[in-house]
């Protein structure tokens, strides 16, 4: 305090400034990590699992990769416009989809489930092994929009993982990292 | 020494040095599947290459009788790794489901040990963020994890392809075959000087090359117990 007290005006001054700037750039990036972890909430469709779930379409339906290798898939346009250009045509969410349709542009979906970029995880072993969707994707059949429902860190995988038979060779860093 | 055979598999590489003829086709395959960036000459003038595979070019006789020999030199793979116990965090480890040293890049913190450890000088510390020159960036494997600054890498066996290879045949339920896994380097190698396989598996090419007369492995005497076998080149095997 003493060391305060013998700064000048002018230097306390500047001494303020710094410590509400620094303040105010700690708001602010904390709002940009708010703002993309909840970037899931912000579709470009207001698409509900639920109405199609209730309708009973499948999640290998429209994923159709999850059965067949590591990524499970978003469905093209095309898929959708495969229904929609009969069901449900009045309603202004599919007429936009009719709009990306027309245009020939893909939906811009915006990511739910993120993994980090040296995880490489393969839906078509999960499945192989009979693990449900709702496992890790939770009660995605019930939500009008799909949102994360368990945090997929690496203890989340690895409790699962070693209550396996097989847990040893599951339990090897390179079923994951490469 | 019998080897016995454990869980997983054993995977080997066969490197027969009669055929290899110095092209660097898997030097150029490797970097492609690997997303190794390319060292400028300057940085490799500074001793900073960074090819996951090297070919060692070795003269031999007077001129006007000189021959050159190639020895291509990438991780071996050692069952008794040197690299393995220095490593502070455990990011050089030994996977004892595919046999191999496995590099786990995200929990690296770049001591380096390993490298200095390593007898065979191929294990690789990215000083900078790895640069791709355009249009190269767009050819990046996603398989494969871009290594950031700070962090040590070696040549893996290509283990996105074993693993890749081993999560389809565990899929359709049937067991892996010979042949099914081929690294990068043993696919584009022209004179099929490279030879890959699961040396368990007592019908893989592998297991059936080895013991062969030729064959010897690099530095043996440190007790490192090399995967990879090497088998002589010279003329007193031409045409065997």
């Amino acid at each position: 305090m003493r060391r305060l007290a013998s700064l000048s005006l002018r230097q306390r001054l500047i001494l303020g400034v710094a410590v509400v700037g620094a303040g105010a750039l700690l708001v602010a990036l904390l709002a940009i990590v708010i703002a993309q972890t909840s970037a899931a909430d912000e579709q470009p469709l207001a698409f509900s699992h639920k109405t199609h779930a209730q309708n009973g379409i499948q999640c290998q339906f429209c994923h159709t990769g999850v059965a067949k290798g590591p990524v499970a898939g978003i469905p093209s346009v095309e898929k959708c416009m495969g229904c929609h250009t009969y069901i449900a045509t009045d309603s202004p969410e599919i007429q936009k989809l009719q709009g990306y349709w027309e245009r020939q542009e893909p939906i811009p979906w915006k990511r739910v489930n993120i993994q980090p970029s040296y995880v490489y995880f393969n839906h078509s072993s999960h499945v192989a092994a009979g693990v449900s969707c709702g496992s890790c994707h939770g009660a995605v059949a019930e939500m009008t929009v799909a949102k994360p429902v368990v945090e997929m860190n690496m203890g989340f995988c690895l409790d699962c993982h070693a209550e396996q038979e097989n847990k040893d060779a599951l339990w090897d860093c390179t079923v994951c990292h490469r | 020494m019998a080897e016995e055979r454990q869980q997983g598999h054993k995977w080997t590489m066969i490197v027969d040095l009669d055929k290899c003829t110095g092209c660097q086709a898997c030097v150029v395959a490797c970097h492609a599947e690997n997303n190794v960036p390319s060292p400028s000459e300057d940085e490799i003038i500074r001793g900073r290459a960074n090819h996951w595979i090297r070919i060692e070019r070795y003269w031999e006789g007077e001129y006007p009788n000189v021959k050159a020999r190639f020895l291509p030199v990438f991780c071996q793979q050692c069952g008794n790794a040197p690299c393995e116990p220095v490593c502070p965090v455990y990011a050089s480890y030994h996977s004892v489901e595919e046999n191999l040293n496995v590099q786990v890049y995200n929990r690296c913190v770049g001591t380096r040990y390993c490298g200095n450890n390593c007898p065979y000088r191929v294990r690789i510390f990215n000083f900078w963020a790895p640069h791709f020159d355009p249009p190269l960036e767009q050819q990046l494997n996603p398989d494969v994890t871009v290594r950031g600054p700070g962090v040590m890498e070696k040549c893996t066996f290509c283990i996105q392809r074993i693993r890749r290879a081993r999560e389809q045949a565990n899929v359709e339920g049937r067991p892996l075959e010979d042949g099914e896994v081929q690294p990068a380097c043993v696919q584009s190698c022209p004179t099929d000087a490279l030879i890959f396989g699961d040396k368990w598996d007592e019908n893989s090419r592998v297991a059936k090359m080895i013991p062969h007369e030729r064959q010897f492995k690099l530095l043996e005497h440190l007790g490192t117990e090399p995967a990879v076998y090497y088998l002589k080149g010279g003329e007193t095997h031409v045409g065997e």
